[in-house]
């Protein structure tokens, strides 16, 4: 009984161990060494929160070499890592090669939906300019600080939407027209103060029942088609998706 | 193969020639193909419509106004040139279309005799008080023009018109585009339906007025339209009592364009009307033809309302059987400028704000 005892104490101690070993290195990857010990412990804390709270796996990695395919690289990270939670093994991968500067989202799951192309896109430009900073510490931060915002949108609205700013081309023309309208209905509302103006026709004049349409036909003469190749759906405000070398369903893009 | 030599394509203006293969006509320039019937009903359609207009008015003879009654005299504006009857009893009066006070009361010469008068139903009072009121319901005048506005002067004056009657008939073709369209996986096709339209129509036309006063500006004698003829009496000089009657100096045949003109594009709407379902709809060859043209004199009661505002003088007419007022009335710059603003301010607000609830709703 006391060496069962034994047994038993020493296989969870085993356990736990290795569950820990599992946590600490799980979510932050840096096999391209360049985070500090603090900022990686740091960021896993605060993925593993994340993760915990809205049940999928945000996952960083910063590698020195993602190969020929980063996009491959990434979605066999994702899924020969055992990355992934639920039924869908939902989760999203950050592969930064800090080599090539390369970067790359994957996505799996229920984050190819809430991942969408305009989302990736959006935050893509902010995560940009930290990557072209080198600067990888506050990139992870910005990645996991959206990784929140994205599935906690997801999880309780359905989607995540982001934030609009009318460019200012879009803006120039609308307040053009406007004010071309607005010139319209100014000059109109001039125009009403005149009066004094001379009518067009003798509609007024026509005598009640006599006006007759007393032949009327219409020949057709010829057709033209003409056809222009349908723009490419990008995906708007879907996901475009890839199948991986594990044959699974991956979403994603490069920013 | 045969070549048919007088005919053309309708699309590109080559020479059609007759495929004995397919029983149509080709165009070997743009490749179309017709039903020979279908061209001929083409040309059928260009030769009508290419039938010189006709406007044909009887001539009208003038009727001498031989007046027995002496109590009219001619008032003379030295001013503008008017010359205008009048009860030789109305004393001092102004020249109704310039306003000048000093108008010389002359022996009256005769004048034409109207064929019918329609007269005043408008007393002065009411005159001046429909004015008001109808002032008052204008959004982008002055306020001030409201209240402070004074009537000068209210003269009711005969003016002397042409009156109008016809038949017309009219022929016209336009070219036709129905445009329709569908998509496949890979691209957008769009369908230009190409068709020749023919459309023949007449209307008969009744007391087209047409202002013979030189001095009767046109625009506020047409803008005073339309006058209730059931009201129009065979002419008596006892109507003119009290009131000034103008002479008329613009002849029939100066006048009859302007009916033409009117006549025509009412027949040109109303052909075209019938012309619906079509993506765009071009006139192409048009004949329109006048018949039985009639052509009387008449006299219609005019208000001429001088107005004072801010020292200028604004003129108003009101049709004196209708109480129909109009003018030019001063515009309120403050109003208008608000008016922009708010426009502008508003759809601009509605346009982005738009933008961003799209935003939202996923549209965008």
């Amino acid at each position: 009984m006391k060496k069962l005892f034994s047994i038993l104490t020493a296989l969870m101690i085993f356990c736990f161990s290795a569950a820990s070993v599992m946590a600490e290195g799980r979510l932050v990857n840096d096999e391209a060494d360049v985070l500090t010990a603090d900022e990686q412990q740091e960021l896993e804390a605060r993925l593993s929160e994340i993760a915990d709270a809205y049940d999928f796996d945000p996952v960083i990695l910063f590698t020195p070499d993602s190969g020929n395919s980063i996009v491959a690289y990434a979605d066999d990270y994702f899924d020969n890592n055992g990355y992934g939670r639920g039924d869908r093994r939902s989760g999203v991968i950050m592969v930064m090669d800090v080599t090539y500067n390369k970067r790359y989202i994957s996505t799996s799951g229920d984050c190819v939906n809430a991942y969408t192309d305009d989302v990736i896109s959006y935050i893509g430009n902010d995560l940009r300019e930290s990557a072209n900073e080198r600067d990888y510490y506050n990139l992870s931060k910005k990645f996991a600080s959206y990784a929140e915002d994205i599935m906690s949108s997801y999880r309780s609205k359905g989607r995540y939407i982001t934030p609009y700013h009318i460019e200012t081309k879009t803006l120039a023309v609308i307040l053009i027209v406007v004010l071309i309208i607005s010139l319209i209905v100014m000059g109109k509302a001039k125009k009403s103060t005149k009066e004094a103006v001379t009518p067009v026709d003798a509609d007024i004049y026509t005598k009640n029942g006599s006006a007759n349409i007393t032949a009327a036909r219409d020949l057709f003469l010829y057709s033209n088609i003409t056809r222009t190749a349908r723009s490419e759906n990008k995906g708007g405000r879907g996901s475009s998706t890839h199948t991986s070398s594990s044959g699974r369903t991956h979403g994603g893009g490069s920013f | 193969m045969d070549t048919i030599q007088n005919y053309k394509c309708p699309c590109c203006g080559d020479a059609l020639v007759f495929s004995g293969a397919k029983h149509k006509l080709h165009c070997s320039s743009c490749g179309n193909d017709y039903e020979p019937e279908t061209i001929k009903q083409v040309y059928d359609a260009d030769a009508a419509a290419n039938t010189e207009s006709r406007y044909e008015w009887d001539s009208y003879t003038p009727r001498e106004f031989t007046m027995e009654d002496t109590s009219l005299a001619s008032y003379e504006c030295p001013s503008c040139g008017a010359s205008i009857a009048g009860d030789a009893s109305l004393g001092a009066t102004i020249c109704p279309y310039c306003g000048n006070t000093t108008i010389m009361k002359n022996q009256f010469e005769g004048a034409l005799l109207p064929d019918y008068i329609i007269p005043f139903r408008i007393e002065k009072n009411e005159a001046a008080l429909r004015f008001r009121q109808a002032a008052a319901k204008k959004m982008f005048i002055p306020g001030a023009f409201k209240s402070e506005a004074k009537v000068k002067e209210t003269t009711g004056m005969y003016v002397p018109f042409w009156m109008f009657d016809c038949d017309a008939d009219a022929d016209i073709t336009y070219t036709a585009q129905r445009v329709s369209g569908w998509s496949d996986s890979k691209y957008n096709y769009t369908k230009t339906d190409f068709y020749r339209l023919f459309r023949s129509g007449n209307a008969s036309f009744a007391n087209i007025p047409v202002d013979a006063s030189q001095k009767a500006e046109d625009v506020y004698m047409d803008a005073i339209e339309p006058f209730d003829y059931s009201d129009a009496v065979k002419f008596d000089a006892s109507y003119l009592s009290g009131y000034l009657a103008d002479k008329y100096d613009v002849s029939v045949d100066d006048s009859i364009e302007r009916a033409n003109k009117r006549v025509r594009t009412s027949m040109e709407k109303m052909l075209m009307r019938d012309t619906a379902g079509y993506t765009s709809v071009q006139p192409q060859n048009s004949s329109i033809r006048f018949s039985g043209g009639k052509v009387r004199y008449a006299l219609m009661p005019v208000w001429m309302l001088n107005v004072n505002y801010n020292g200028q003088m604004y003129k108003f007419a009101m049709n004196g059987q209708t109480g129909k007022s109009v003018g030019n009335y001063p515009a309120s710059k403050a109003k208008l400028a608000v008016l922009f603003m708010s426009v502008f301010a508003g759809l601009s607000a509605l346009t982005i704000g738009g933008c961003y609830l799209l935003h939202a709703l996923g549209v965008l």
